[in-house]
C-alpha cells in the first residue's frame, strides 16, 4: 500500500514497511492495511507535536523513535563506467525486460504499442537521449518536459522514465544533470499528477527512493551476484504497476549513456 | 458517418495504469466502440487526446490530477452506454459499493454442505491462522480434509490428524499441494488415467512427477493421497500416511502402491515399513536418498528416483516384476548413451563453466535433483540448486508454477555467472499451473543463452517436463517449443539431473567421472 497525501512542494506518503524507503516517507511496520484503517488518497493532514495526524481518517502517526533514512544516492551507488557495469547493466535490463507488465514503457505484445501516448514518449525518449548523448541542454529539456505528465496511470510513465534518468546521471556525473533536474521540476504541479510532480520534486533534490539505491548498488557492485543484482531489480519493479520497470527504463538509459570521455572523441557532425 | 465522441471526469481518481488499461479493453469491446482510452488529464496527456481527436471528451475542465474517460463510438447511446459501464468497471475496482458485485457464493462450510450435501471432502485454503478451526469443524461434519493451506502450527497439525484417525477420515497436509482422488485433482495435480497404482506422498511434485511417468508408461493411479510435508516428522509420527496406507492396501481398485517422501524421522520410517511388511499388494518405497536395505527388509521395492518408482509400480501392475527386482539404489547411474551427449556437448564450454545452476519450481523435484548431483559429482562443487517456490522465493508472490517472471529473471541472470555450464530446469503442467509454461520460459531462456554468447561462452540449458498428454498444456507442445529454443530435454527430472552432471563432469577434468554401470533402468 503506497498512500499519497497532498503537501506541498512535495507529498508525505505513507507506506508499509516492505515498500522500503521513499523521500518524504513514512513506512508503517507490519503489514497494516492503511485503506482498512480508512486513509485514502489525498486525504488532509496535519502535523502533531510526535508526528503527523490524518483528521479524515482519526489517524495519529507517532514518529518519535522512528528510524530514519537518507534518500540521497549513496557513496556506493556512484558508478565508474566500463565493461563490467555495462554488462551488468545489459543482465539488469534484461531481466526487467522479462517481467515488466504492458501498460508502461517497456515493449508489450500487447495493445500498449499502438497507444498514441506511447508513440510520442518513445519520440520524445529518443530525443532526450539524442540531446544528452551531444551534450545538447535544450534539445534534452526540451524533450524532458515533453514527457512530464505523459502516460496513463496514476503515476505517468514519462515521470517515472525521469525519475529513473536522473538517478543515472546523477550516479555517474553526467554534465547535463543539473540543468535537467531544474528544467523538469519547474511549475511540475500543474504538469502532472500530484504523485508524479512529487516524485519528480524530490528527484530534481537528489532524494529517490530506496529501491532505485540498491539497484544503483547492486550494479556499481563488481562483488555483486547475479542474484543480488536480480533481486534488486525484482524489488523495484513491484513499484506501482509499472512505475518500478517504467524508472529502471530511465535509469538503464542514463547508465548506458557514453562516458564524457567517450562523447569528446566523437567526431564531429 | 463519423464516430460520436464522449468522456467523462472523474475527480481525484487514483488509479495504476495496468487497470486504466484493463478497463480501456473492456471497453473496446463493447459493439459500437471504436477506440477507448483512461488518462490522467495533465497537459502532455490532453495533448496526445487532441491528436486522437478525442479532445471533446476533457471538455470540462479536468487538471492533471483528475482521470479522464474518453470513447469514440458509432452513436451518442453507445458513447454513453461506454461511460456508463467504465464508471461501474471504475467502481468495482476501488471497492465501491456502487461497483458490480458477482454471484454470492457459499461463505461457510455449513452453506456449502446445504449446496451438497453428500461431500466426503472439504479442500481448506484459508491463511493458516484460520485453518485449523475449518479443519476441526470439517471432520467433525464427517469430511476428510484437503488442507492447502500452509503456516499452520505443528501442535494443531498432530491435534487435527489425532482427530482424523479416531473417525476414520484422512487429513492431507497442511501445506498439501497435491492429491488425486478417485480421478479427482486437487490443488496441482497432472490429468492422469485411472489405474491400479495407489500413491501416498509427503511431496507435492514428487507425486506430480511419479503419477505422470505412471501414466507415460501405459499405466493409471486409483489414488494419490497428499500427506503434507511435515507428515512424516518425528512430531506428527506419519500419521496421515499410515492411514492412507490402511485404506489403499483394503481399496479393491488398488493393486499396487507407491510411498514417496523425503528421508523421514528414522522412528517413522521404521513404523511405515513394519506396516507395510505383511502387505499382500506389492509396495515400493522412494524415500529420497533413504537407505534402501530398510526398504528391502521390510518387504517392499526401494527406488531411488521418482522415475524408477514409477517404473517398478508399472511393472508390478502389470506381473512383470518380482521382489527379486527391488532397485539397489545406484542413484545417478549413467548409461553409455548419455555419456557420449554429454562428452560431444560438453566442448562446447569455456573453460571456467563447470558449476550447474538448478532453477526449479517444484521443492521435491529439486530435492531429487541435488540427490543425483550428489551421487555423480560429489558434494565439493559450486553446483546451486534453488527451489523458487520456497517460501523465501514466494511471500508476497504467486508461486513460480504459476507466475514464471520469478524463475526468468533467475534465468536470465545466470547468463552473468562465468562459472555455469549447465542450467537445470523442471516444468511442471497440469491443474493449478501456468497455462502455457514452456511459451513463457522460452524467451527468458533465449535472452540467457543470446547473453552468454556475448561473454564468449555458449551455455546449455537441460530440462525435463512433468506432465502428461492429458494435462491443459498439452505435454507434446511444451516440449517442442522447448527443444525449439534449443534446451536438451529428458524424459525425467532424474534423467535431466543425470545428464546436467554428466556435462558437468565432462567439461571438468578434475570432477568425479560420472559411474557407468549400465541402463538405469
Amino acid at each position: 500500500m503506497y498512500i499519497d497525501l497532498e503537501t506541498p512542494p512535495g507529498a508525505l506518503v505513507i507506506a508499509i514497511e516492505s515498500v522500503g524507503g521513499v523521500p518524504a516517507g513514512i513506512l508503517v511496520r507490519g503489514s497494516t492495511n492503511l485503506v482498512a484503517l480508512g486513509v485514502r488518497p489525498g486525504m488532509s493532514f496535519e502535523p502533531t507535536p510526535g508526528g503527523w495526524s490524518i483528521p479524515p481518517a482519526g489517524i495519529r502517526i507517532d514518529v518519535t523513535g522512528a528510524a530514519t533514512w537518507s534518500p540521497a544516492l549513496p557513496r556506493t551507488a556512484r558508478l565508474v563506467r566500463g565493461p563490467d557495469l555495462a554488462s551488468r547493466v545489459a543482465v539488469a535490463r534484461a531481466i526487467t525486460s522479462r517481467s515488466a507488465r504492458a501498460g508502461g514503457l517497456w515493449p508489450s505484445e500487447r495493445r500498449s504499442s499502438e497507444e498514441p501516448w506511447l508513440i510520442r514518449a518513445r519520440a520524445l525518449i529518443d530525443a532526450l537521449l539524442d540531446g544528452l548523448r551531444n551534450d545538447d541542454g535544450d534539445r534534452a529539456t526540451g524533450a524532458a518536459l515533453g514527457l512530464v505528465g505523459l502516460g496513463i496511470g496514476l503515476t505517468p510513465s514519462g515521470d517515472d522514465y525521469l525519475i529513473g534518468m536522473l538517478a543515472g546521471l546523477e550516479a555517474t556525473g553526467h554534465p547535463l544533470h543539473g540543468i535537467l533536474a531544474v528544467a523538469v521540476a519547474e511549475d511540475v504541479a500543474a504538469r502532472t499528477t500530484r504523485v508524479g510532480a512529487a516524485g519528480l520534486t524530490h528527484a530534481s533534490l537528489g532524494a529517490y527512493p530506496e529501491r532505485l539505491h540498491d539497484v544503483l548498488v547492486a550494479v556499481a557492485s563488481e562483488a555483486a551476484t547475479s542474484r543480488d543484482l536480480g533481486r534488486a531489480v525484482e524489488r523495484a519493479m513491484e513499484f506501482g504497476a509499472t512505475s518500478g520497470s517504467d524508472t529502471l527504463a530511465g535509469l538503464f538509459a542514463a547508465l548506458d549513456l557514453p562516458a564524457a570521455a567517450d562523447r569528446s572523441e566523437r567526431p564531429a557532425a | 458517418m463519423s464516430p460520436v465522441v464522449a468522456g467523462s471526469i472523474h475527480r481525484n481518481a487514483y488509479r495504476d495504469s495496468v487497470e486504466l488499461m484493463g478497463i480501456a479493453a473492456q471497453l473496446e469491446q463493447l459493439e459500437a466502440v471504436h477506440r477507448a482510452g483512461l488518462i490522467m488529464a495533465t497537459p502532455a496527456n490532453l495533448a496526445v487526446l487532441a491528436e486522437a481527436g478525442l479532445a471533446e471528451a476533457a471538455a470540462g475542465g479536468a487538471g492533471p490530477n483528475d482521470l479522464v474517460v474518453a470513447v469514440a463510438a458509432t452513436d451518442r447511446a453507445a458513447a454513453d452506454a461506454a461511460l456508463a459501464r467504465a464508471t461501474a468497471l471504475l467502481a468495482a475496482g476501488s471497492g465501491d459499493p456502487e461497483g458490480a458485485r458477482p454471484t454470492r457464493p457459499a461463505e461457510t462450510l455449513g452453506e456449502g454442505l446445504g449446496e451438497l450435501p453428500d461431500a466426503n471432502l472439504a479442500l481448506i485454503s484459508t491463511p493458516g491462522t484460520y485453518a485449523s478451526a475449518e479443519a476441526v469443524r470439517a471432520l467433525k461434519h464427517g469430511l476428510n480434509v484437503f488442507l492447502f493451506s500452509d503456516n499452520v502450527p505443528v501442535e494443531d497439525e498432530i491435534h487435527l490428524k489425532a482427530l482424523a484417525d479416531r473417525k476414520g477420515l484422512l487429513v492431507m497436509g497442511p501445506d498439501c499441494g497435491t492429491a488425486i482422488v478417485d480421478g479427482v485433482p486437487l490443488g496441482f495435480a497432472n490429468a492422469v488415467r485411472r489405474g491400479p497404482i495407489g500413491l501416498v506422498g509427503a511431496s507435492g511434485t514428487g507425486i506430480q512427477q511419479v503419477t505422470s511417468l505412471i501414466h507415460r508408461f501405459g499405466s493409471g493411479i486409483s489414488h494419490a493421497i497428499g500427506t503434507g510435508g511435515r507428515d512424516l516428522d518425528e512430531r506428527v509420527g506419519g500419521t496421515t500416511m499410515l492411514a492412507a496406507i490402511r485404506q489403499l492396501l483394503a481399496d479393491p481398485a488398488t493393486s499396487v502402491l507407491v510411498l514417496i517422501s523425503k528421508p523421514p524421522s528414522p522412528s517413522v520410517a521404521r513404523r511405515i515399513l513394519e506396516s507395510v511388511r505383511s502387505s499382500p499388494k506389492p509396495v515400493v518405497v522412494n524415500f529420497l536418498g533413504g537407505d534402501p536395505v530398510a526398504v528391502i527388509d521390510a518387504g517392499a521395492y526401494p527406488a531411488s528416483t521418482f522415475e524408477a518408482a514409477a517404473r517398478l509400480a508399472v511393472r508390478l501392475a502389470t506381473g512383470e516384476a518380482s521382489p527379486a527386482d527391488a532397485n539397489d539404489g545406484s542413484v545417478g547411474a549413467v548409461g553409455p548413451e548419455m555419456a557420449d551427449l554429454a562428452a560431444q556437448v560438453a566442448v562446447r564450454l569455456a573453460p571456467s563453466q563447470t558449476a550447474i545452476r538448478g532453477l526449479y519450481s517444484g521443492g521435491s523435484l529439486a530435492g531429487e535433483a541435488k540427490i543425483v548431483l550428489g551421487a555423480i559429482l560429489g558434494h565439493d562443487r559450486h553446483d546451486q540448486i534453488l527451489d523458487l517456490g520456497d517460501d523465501e522465493f514466494t511471500v508476497g508472490r504467486p508461486h513460480p508454477m504459476i507466475d514464471p517472471r520469478l524463475r526468468n529473471e533467475h534465468i536470465v541472470a545466470v547468463a552473468a555467472e562465468a562459472d555455469v555450464a549447465v542450467l537445470l530446469l523442471d516444468v511442471v503442467l497440469g491443474y493449478g499451473s501456468h497455462p502455457d509454461p514452456a511459451e513463457a520460459l522460452a524467451p527468458a531462456i533465449a535472452d540467457a543463452m543470446a547473453l552468454a554468447i556475448t561473454s564468449g561462452r555458449n551455455l546449455l540449458v537441460v530440462a525435463s517436463v512433468c506432465g502428461t498428454d492429458q494435462d491443459p498444456q498439452d505435454v507434446q507442445r511444451q516440449e517442442r517449443i522447448l527443444a525449439q529454443t534449443g534446451v536438451m530435454l529428458e524424459t525425467s527430472n532424474a534423467r535431466a539431473a543425470m545428464l546436467a552432471a554428466s556435462i558437468a563432469a565432462a567439461a571438468a577434468p578434475t570432477a568425479r567421472p560420472a559411474p557407468l554401470v549400465g541402463a538405469t533402468e
